[in-house]
C-alpha cells in the first residue's frame, strides 16, 4: 500500500510537489512566526527588565495607598533582599511625584532616586545620555523634552518641589545631564537624581521600591526561574511587602504579550486553514482522476477501509515531504535569526519597548506543535476524498471516465 | 455443494426514471473445476451476470450464493472480503495499475490480503511464470503489449488462488494470436490446476474451448451446451 501510495504521488509530480510545497510553506511560516514571536517577547523582556529589573518589592497594597508617605519603607529592606538573593543586583529606588521649575514655568514630573553605577544609571542615564556628564551626586538628570520645555540646559539649576514629603521638600539641583528616552511620554516627565539626594528631599532613609535583577536571565523563557525567585523573596520578606515579577509590576506589558500571543495563534491558524484548503483541492483532484482505478482495486477485494487508508497514506506522504522541507527551512532561518536581526521600523516600535535588534528563538514544543498542526491539517483535508473513496461502488467506479 | 448458485436473479437498472432490465430470473449453478462460457450478443447481460456473481453489484431480486454464502445479503465490506478471498477477476480492459510493475500488479490481491512481502512476491512470480511472462516482471503496463497486459491480469487473478476466476470478455481487446494464446493458457490452467473459470465472450475460438456454454439473450438464459 505504501509503495502504491508513493508511486501515485509521482503520477502528477508537479501537483504533488506543489501540494507538498504548500505544506512546507505552512510549516515554514508556522516556525518563522514562533521564532519572530519569541524574538519579540525577548526584545520586550530585555527592554522592560532593563528598566525595571526582574522583580520589584513594594509595600503591600501599594496601589491603594492614598498618602504618598504610606508607600515608602525603610532602606534596610534592600539589605534583606540582598541576603535572600545573593548574586542578584539589588537597587533601592525612590520614586516620587514632584514639580520641577525652570525659567518662568513649573511642570509635574516623576523624581527617580537611583543608586549611581547600578542598573537604572546604566540603562536609563548612561545609555540615553545626550547632554551633560550624567548622574552626579547632588545633581539632576532631566528628560530632554522636559528640559527643553523648562528651558533648562546642563549647568543650570532646577528647582524641585515634593509636596507632602517627609524630607526637605524642595531644593535647587544643578542639571548634570539630559537623556533622550525611547518612550516620548517618559521623557516628558523624567527627572533623576542619586538616591541619597532624593531621600534627603523626599524621605530620609526610605525607599519606594527595590528592584532586583537576577543573574544569567536574559530570555522570556526564563520566567519560571523569575517566579521561583519571587516566591523565595516573598516568603523571606513576610506579609508587609509584595514581590512582583516585572510583568505583574507593569500589567500593561503583560496584556500586550497576551494579545500578541492570541494574534499569533489566529495568524498561524488562518494560514494553516488556507493551506488545508489547497491540500484538499489537490487531493480531491488526485482522487477524482483515479476513481476508475480505485474501482478496480475495490473490485479486486479492497475493503472501504483499505481504500480510505490508501488515500490517507498518499496525503500523509505528501505532508511528510512538505513538513521535512518546511522544517529544514524553518530551523535554518530560526538559527540565522538567533544571531540577531534588525527590527523593521525600529524607531516607531521603540516607544513600545521593542529594541532595534531582535534575537530569534525556537523551542522544541513550538516545533512539535507546528509539525503536529501541519499533519493534522493534511489529515483533515483528506477526510472528504478518503470518505468518497470508501463509498465507491466498484462497478460504477470502473465506468468512470476520469481516469 | 455448488460453487456458485443463483436463484431467480434479476437486475434492473434505473436511470432518469427509466427502468432497464439487464437480467431476468436467471437460475444458474456452477460446479468447482468448470470451464464455462457465457455467450451472447452485446447487451445480453453477460457482464451484469458476472458482476452479480462476483459481488461487485447487487441484484434487484433473487439470490446469489458463493460456496454456501449468500452474497447479496452481505455488507459492502463483507462482499469486498469475499471477493478478496474467493474470486479472481479478469477484465476486458486489463485494468492493471499503471504505477506498479507486472510483478507488483500480480501481487496486488495478495497484498490486500495482508500476505507478507516475500511470500506474495514468490507467489506472484510463480503466477507470471505460469503465464510465460516472468521475464517481464519488472515492466510497467505501458511497457507491455495488450496480450502481455492481459496475461498479467490473469496472473493477478491466479496468484491469490481464488475459488473461481470471473473473466469478462478477456480476449476482446487482443489480436487473434494473443487471444488464442490466452485461451489456451486459461484452458491449460483449468485442466492441469483445476482452476474454475467462468467467462463471458462472443469469441468463437474461446467458445470452442469451453466445456459448457450458457447462452444469454435479453437478460435470460436461452440455452446451454455441455461438451466432454
Amino acid at each position: 500500500m505504501i509503495l502504491l501510495a508513493w508511486r501515485n504521488l509521482w503520477r502528477a509530480p508537479g501537483r504533488s510537489l506543489t501540494t507538498a510545497g504548500v505544506v512546507a510553506l505552512a510549516t515554514f511560516v508556522g516556525l518563522l512566526t514562533f521564532t519572530l514571536f519569541w524574538a519579540l517577547l525577548n526584545g520586550i523582556f530585555e527592554t522592560s527588565t532593563a528598566k525595571t529589573g526582574h522583580l520589584v518589592v513594594r509595600v503591600r497594597g501599594y496601589a491603594e495607598k492614598e498618602a504618598l508617605a504610606d508607600r515608602l519603607f525603610p532602606a534596610r529592606v534592600a539589605d534583606r533582599v540582598r541576603r535572600t538573593l545573593p548574586g542578584a543586583e539589588v537597587e533601592g529606588v525612590l520614586g516620587y511625584p514632584v514639580l520641577v521649575a525652570g525659567e518662568g514655568r513649573a511642570l509635574a514630573a516623576l523624581l527617580l532616586g537611583i543608586e549611581p553605577g547600578k542598573r537604572n544609571d546604566r540603562e536609563l542615564i548612561k545609555r540615553h545620555l545626550v547632554g551633560g556628564a550624567g548622574l552626579e551626586e547632588g545633581g539632576a538628570v532631566l528628560g530632554r523634552t522636559l528640559a527643553r520645555r523648562l528651558k533648562l540646559a546642563p549647568g543650570a539649576a532646577a528647582y524641585l518641589f515634593a509636596p507632602g514629603s517627609l524630607g526637605q521638600g524642595s531644593g535647587f539641583l544643578p542639571v548634570t545631564g539630559l537623556v533622550a528616552l525611547p518612550e516620548a511620554r517618559m521623557e516628558q516627565n523624567f527627572v533623576a537624581t542619586d538616591l541619597a539626594t532624593a531621600q534627603n528631599l523626599v524621605a530620609p532613609g526610605m525607599l519606594e521600591r527595590v528592584e532586583v535583577t537576577l543573574p544569567g536571565i536574559r530570555r522570556f523563557a526564563n520566567r519560571k526561574l523569575i517566579e521561583k525567585a519571587r516566591a523565595v523573596l516573598a516568603a523571606a520578606l513576610g506579609p508587609d511587602y509584595e514581590v512582583l515579577r516585572w510583568d505583574q509590576a507593569y500589567p500593561g506589558m503583560a496584556t500586550l504579550l497576551s494579545v500578541s500571543q492570541r494574534w499569533l495563534y489566529l495568524f498561524v491558524g488562518l494560514f494553516f486553514l488556507l493551506a488545508g484548503l489547497m491540500v484538499l483541492n489537490a487531493l480531491y483532484l488526485s482522487f477524482y482522476e483515479r476513481i476508475r482505478e480505485l474501482g478496480v482495486i475495490a473490485a479486486l477485494g479492497a475493503t472501504p477501509a483499505q481504500l480510505m487508508r490508501l488515500v490517507f497514506l498518499e496525503a500523509t506522504l505528501i505532508a511528510l515531504l512538505g513538513i521535512a522541507v518546511g522544517t529544514a527551512l524553518g530551523l535554518f532561518t530560526a538559527g540565522w535569526m538567533s544571531h540577531g536581526f534588525p527590527m523593521i521600523a525600529a524607531e516607531e516600535y521603540a516607544q513600545f519597548g521593542i529594541p532595534k535588534t531582535l534575537y530569534g528563538e525556537l523551542h522544541p514544543g513550538d516545533v512539535a506543535a507546528t509539525l503536529a498542526f501541519a499533519l493534522l491539517t493534511t489529515w483533515l483535508a483528506v477526510l472528504w476524498p478518503a470518505y468518497l473513496a470508501g463509498r465507491l461502488e466498484p462497478v460504477v467506479a470502473m465506468r468512470h471516465a476520469g481516469a | 455443494m455448488a460453487l456458485v448458485r443463483t436463484r431467480n436473479l434479476t437486475k434492473i437498472y434505473r436511470g432518469d426514471g427509466v427502468l432497464t432490465p439487464a437480467l431476468t430470473g436467471v437460475n444458474l449453478t456452477i460446479e468447482a473445476g468448470e470451464f464455462t462460457a457465457i455467450a451472447g450478443p452485446s447487451g445480453s447481460g453477460k457482464s451484469t451476470l458476472l458482476h452479480l456473481l462476483g459481488g461487485l453489484d447487487l441484484p434487484t431480486e433473487g439470490e446469489v450464493w458463493l460456496e454456501g454464502t449468500r452474497v447479496d445479503r452481505l455488507s459492502r465490506t463483507a462482499r469486498a472480503r469475499l471477493r478478496l478471498a474467493k474470486v479472481g477477476f479478469v477484465f476486458q480492459a486489463y485494468n492493471l495499475i499503471p504505477v506498479l510493475t507486472a510483478l507488483e500488479n500480480a501481487a496486488l490481491v495478495l497484498e490486500l490480503r495482508g500476505v507478507p512481502r516475500r511470500e506474495r512476491e514468490t507467489r506472484a512470480r510463480a503466477a507470471l511464470r505460469a503465464m510465460g511472462i516472468e521475464a517481464l516482471a519488472d515492466r510497467r503496463p505501458n511497457q507491455l503489449s495488450g496480450g502481455q497486459q492481459q496475461r498479467v491480469a490473469v496472473a493477478r487473478a491466479l496468484a491469490a488462488e481464488p475459488k473461481i476466476v470471473l473473466a469478462d470478455e478477456p480476449t476482446a481487446n487482443l489480436d487473434s494470436k494473443n487471444g488464442l494464446a490466452l485461451i489456451e493458457l486459461m484452458h491449460r490452467l483449468n485442466r492441469e490446476a483445476g482452476v474454475t473459470f467462468l467467462f463471458s465472450t462472443h469469441d468463437p475460438r474461446l467458445l470452442a474451448h469451453a466445456r459448457r456454454v450458457i447462452h444469454l439473450e435479453d437478460g435470460r438464459i436461452v440455452g446451454e451446451e455441455r461438451r466432454e
